[in-house]
């Protein structure tokens, strides 16, 4: 199972699983997709019943909620010696929880500034210097609205997961930690970095008003026809607006209006989030061993690349991240922006950390609750979970 | 020496034959209906008498998707219905309930009450009061998201070229995410009420109306002490249909807001599904569950009082 565009997905997998089956004669691969809306709806209950692919790429918090409850196979005891080295640490430490690996990292990707060459150009602003802190994003966005009418900065505030993806980077970047102490699974937040990372957003909304007014309207999905059309000036965003864009843009042009850069740096660098999501076996099935093969043969290299450059995202590979197509400047900023920054909370009780962090988000930037006040209800909110 | 009596068919009197014949028959008719309806009884409880105690018994237990019962823990998950949390739930419930039920009632009545007259294109306007019945609901919702878009949505649009307003309204704010969702809901529910009532209408004897009107009742009067009383038990009915309904809609709320901005619009679904879902927490939901069951029951119960009375 490969949750995402269906469309996209048939297109990457089918020859891929032809090509399988054809080395492996005895082996059949049934492709399932399913939008990850629809993923996200469907995964416990195919847990449940027991209905789960045997092979799937699983999205990283659901892998440490689920294999907390043994819904996942640990795959240490197939994985070979070379596969490690294939990956840096970072990556592949996201495949662990609790000592274990249960997924094989293919996913990557980590927040990246998406912005309109073209609008730069039009306000006055050099379109090969994109903003370096959130006082220059903050100001450039200003410029651009005030010469062009376009506004600024794009930003996701709707019920649905991905909103609090940019607090993440915002106070990763300010604080020099991630969000979430694994040991004493407590949020590193309750403070006044976290405090000023919050406010942030909400200035950028509501003082300087650099970003669409109603912001929880939108997710970070509905931004990207925005920026691609021309609406929103700039972004915060994985690689995966690339799925987006290039119906349309022809990234590799040198007209093409897309720029991109490392996040805005803070009083610690530039440090983004990162998601990794990875292929992973369901504890429950009934051909471990041909589940690996496949498995196996997803990550190959080859695979991979064919995978990342198709879809939109990092490559997961050191060997991945030297091929061709990952040379292009937006891909260069994409395999940059995976050297520095954290990934998710690993926490058994992910799903629901992940819906305390957007309540939190979502009030502080409307103004429902100040900075101090989501935090606290966060805070509050984690210890009733342990 | 007493000789044994014993009763045999041949020596049973003609009264006792023709009491055992009738005894039968009282029997047979009131086994075979039974029969006839076992498989449906049978139906009904698998599909609702099994989940239902299912559902009671996770109510008092520590239960997970995954893990399924674990123990039980008495009254522990019926204490957060006391929590500020699912009061505020339950009160935006009962706003979502008593306004989409009440307000469809009486616009419906008053849409079918104008299209039982005479009037020109009747036929047409029937018609498209029904359309909205026609979409499911994700559709609805989907459909509704596009047109209420503060930025995009054909209704600010509208609005702003006729110079009624001059930038887009969020109808997805805090403030009025609740409203609107309501407004989606009546505008869905409007047809059931106008196809109940309108066939209710036609039931009301011409002769009663013609009597009434002779006697000087006419408009207002006609509709408050004729039509109206007639329509009771129609009307009744409506409103336990639409309360059920409404209490268990999810996906149109969902998809509209996900029960946000911040909680606007988390009915008491949308916390079951939140609940069940990210927290995985299935005997905390049962007892959720158990709440709505009860407030549908009272309903219900009202339903049948009001019914009762009505035909006494």
């Amino acid at each position: 199972m490969r949750p995402g565009t269906p469309d996209v997905v048939h297109k990457i997998f089918e020859p891929m699983i032809a090509e399988f089956e054809k080395e492996n004669p005895d082996i059949k691969v049934k492709l399932v997709d399913m939008g990850w809306g629809e993923y996200d709806q469907r995964l416990p209950t195919m847990i449940a019943t027991k209905t789960n692919p045997d092979v799937q790429l699983v999205s990283q918090g659901d892998l440490y909620t689920f294999s907390a409850q043994g819904a996942y196979l640990p795959l240490d005891q197939y994985i070979d010696n070379g596969l490690k080295d294939e990956f840096t640490n970072t990556l592949w430490n996201a495949g662990e929880f609790n000592g274990k690996m249960y997924e094989i990292p293919a996913t990557p990707g980590a927040d990246m500034l998406w912005y309109n060459k073209d609008l730069f150009k039009k306000a006055g602003l050099d379109p090969n210097k994109p903003p370096q802190t959130y006082d220059e994003l903050i100001a450039d966005a200003q410029k651009i609205q005030a010469k062009t009418g376009v506004l600024g900065l794009g930003m996701p505030g709707k019920a649905f997961s991905d909103i609090w993806n940019t607090f993440a980077t915002i106070y990763q970047s300010k604080s020099g930690l991630p969000l979430f102490d694994e040991k004493s699974k407590t949020f590193t937040f309750d403070n006044p970095v976290g405090e000023a990372s919050l406010q942030l957003m909400y200035d950028m909304v509501n003082k300087y008003k650099i970003t669409q007014p109603n912001i929880t309207e939108y997710t970070r999905g509905d931004l990207r026809p925005l920026f691609r059309d021309g609406k929103v000036a700039m972004l915060i965003d994985g690689p995966f607006i690339i799925s987006s864009l290039t119906p349309t843009i022809n990234l590799d042009s040198p007209n093409s209006f897309v720029g991109t850069a490392l996040v805005p740096s803070a009083e610690h660098g530039s440090q983004p989030f990162f998601g990794a999501d990875g292929w992973g076996i369901a504890s429950d099935t009934k051909h471990p061993k041909e589940a690996w093969k496949l498995l196996r043969f997803l990550v190959d290299p080859q695979n991979q690349y064919t995978h990342g450059v198709k879809y939109g995202f990092g490559p997961a590979q050191k060997d991945v991240a030297k091929m061709p197509d990952y040379q292009k400047p937006y891909w260069q900023t994409a395999v940059k922006s995976l050297d520095t920054g954290f990934s998710r909370m690993k926490s058994d009780k992910f799903v629901s950390l992940d819906q305390i962090l957007t309540q939190m988000v979502q009030k502080a930037v409307t103004g429902a609750a100040t900075p101090k006040e989501a935090i606290k209800q966060a805070v509050q909110a984690n210890a009733q979970l342990n | 020496m007493v000789e044994e009596h014993v009763e045999t068919q041949e020596n049973l009197s003609p009264i006792k034959l023709e009491k055992k014949a009738r005894n039968f028959k009282k029997l047979k008719l009131l086994i075979q209906p039974l029969l006839l309806l076992l498989p449906s009884i049978a139906l009904l409880l698998a599909v609702y008498l099994i989940p239902l105690i299912n559902v009671a018994k996770l109510s008092f237990a520590d239960a997970t998707m995954l893990e399924g019962f674990k123990q039980w823990v008495g009254f522990k998950n019926f204490q957060y219905l006391a929590t500020p949390e699912f009061l505020s739930s339950l009160w935006k419930t009962a706003i979502w309930l008593v306004s989409t039920v009440g307000i469809s009632l009486v616009f419906g009545l008053a849409i079918s009450l104008l299209l039982n007259k005479p009037i020109p294109g009747r036929l047409f306007f029937r018609t498209i009061v029904i359309l909205p019945w026609l979409f499911p609901e994700a559709l609805t919702a989907v459909m509704w998201l596009w047109t209420i878009h503060s930025h995009y949505g054909l209704l600010n649009n509208v609005l702003i070229k006729l110079g009624i307003i001059k930038s887009g309204i969020n109808f997805l704010s805090q403030s009025l995410a609740l409203v609107t969702v309501i407004g989606i809901r009546i505008w869905r529910d409007i047809p059931f009420v106008v196809m109940s009532l309108m066939a209710g209408l036609q039931t009301i004897p011409k002769d009663i109306e013609e009597a009434a009107e002779l006697d000087g009742a006419t408009g207002f009067k006609k509709i408050v002490h004729i039509t109206l009383p007639m329509l009771k038990p129609i009307i009744l009915t409506c409103t336990l249909i639409l309360s059920a309904w409404t209490l268990i809609i999810f996906d149109m709320v969902y998809i509209l807001t996900g029960g946000g901005p911040n909680n606007a619009t988390e009915i008491l679904s949308i916390l079951m599904y939140n609940t069940a879902f990210s927290k995985f927490d299935f005997g905390l939901t049962s007892a959720m569950a158990m709440v709505t069951l009860f407030i549908v029951s009272l309903i219900g119960a009202f339903y049948l009082r009001a019914l009762k009375r009505q035909e006494e």
